[in-house]
């Protein structure tokens, strides 16, 4: 794929953010959870820690955290804050909605299973989420992040080295497809569309 | 009966130890693009069915350059054990 990235005039808005975390948690059906003042998160916070997976801080600060149809976001939706920025926000709502995907493809019980029980599954299900990174930064910059920079945040998840080695070469294969314009992901395809139809600048006439 | 539904059991058991593959080892397997985890278990990276691209076209599971194998425009995919 060559030329200007189809989302190159993108200026997220604090407007822009809440409009498609809108038009996205109506589409799946979706709440958005203020993680600070979440007992079951605290709870969750605790229970990590103490079993050494997990800094309770980072995760009630840096994390989102989906469980179900619930999204616990460490950051109030649309409002810049931290390392969470309207870009970072928009990535998120992609990211924690491709869970939600997983969730509805592979099932209550299969998904909560495999996803805690297993590791490497955990590796997985996360490297797809993170293809949402890459196919909303292509879309934006043209360009591809790196990922084992993706992959090596596995380790924040209780993910073995051979499980964050899979995930790198899943993205790197994904990296693949992604370069050639690709977009695999149904939430990013879906984040892609609203944003195309309703948040692109003037200058969308004539894009690549 | 009894000894038909231990057997089963045990194969149930090993079945979940046996490892059907190497290790970051990847293929294609129908639409979809597969990767082989530790545990010697096929992890699925991609369905290429789903793949939409800007000319609207069909994406296939196809071998990549880098000899792993990717969902890449069916006009791309240059053989080997693409499906």
């Amino acid at each position: 794929m060559s030329g200007r990235p189809r989302g190159a005039s993108f200026e997220p808005t604090p407007e822009t953010v809440r409009a498609l975390w809108r038009h996205m948690t109506g589409l799946y059906g979706t709440r958005v959870v203020d993680k600070a003042s979440a007992v079951e998160m605290r709870l969750a916070a605790f229970a990590l820690g103490k079993m050494g997976v997990l800094d309770p801080e980072a995760f009630m600060r840096r994390y989102t955290t989906t469980v179900g149809r619930r999204i616990y976001v460490p950051f109030e939706v649309g409002r810049p804050w931290r390392s969470h920025d309207l870009w970072s926000q928009i990535v998120v709502c992609a990211h924690e909605h491709q869970h939600v995907e997983q969730l509805l493809r592979d099932g209550w019980l299969r998904f909560a299973g495999r996803y805690l029980l297993s590791s490497a599954a955990r590796a997985a299900y996360e490297a797809e989420a993170y293809r949402s990174n890459l196919e909303l930064a292509f879309w934006r910059t043209g360009e591809v992040p790196d990922p084992g920079r993706l992959a090596a945040r596995l380790r924040d998840y209780g993910c073995t080295d051979a499980d964050v080695a899979m995930a790198r070469r899943m993205l790197e294969l994904s990296a693949e497809t992604v370069r050639r314009g690709g977009v695999a992901n149904r939430a990013s395809q879906k984040v892609i569309a609203w944003l195309e139809a309703h948040a692109l600048g003037p200058e969308r006439e004539g894009i690549a | 009966m009894r000894e038909v539904m231990l057997a089963l059991a045990l194969a149930s058991t090993l079945s979940g130890c046996v490892h059907v593959c190497r290790a970051m080892q990847t293929r294609c397997n129908g639409p979809y693009v597969e990767i082989c985890d530790e545990g010697g278990r096929w992890q699925r990276v991609m369905n290429c069915d789903d793949v939409q691209g800007p000319d609207g076209g069909p994406w296939m599971c196809c071998p990549s350059a880098d000899g792993g194998h990717a969902c890449l425009p069916a006009g791309e995919c240059g053989g080997g054990d693409a499906r």
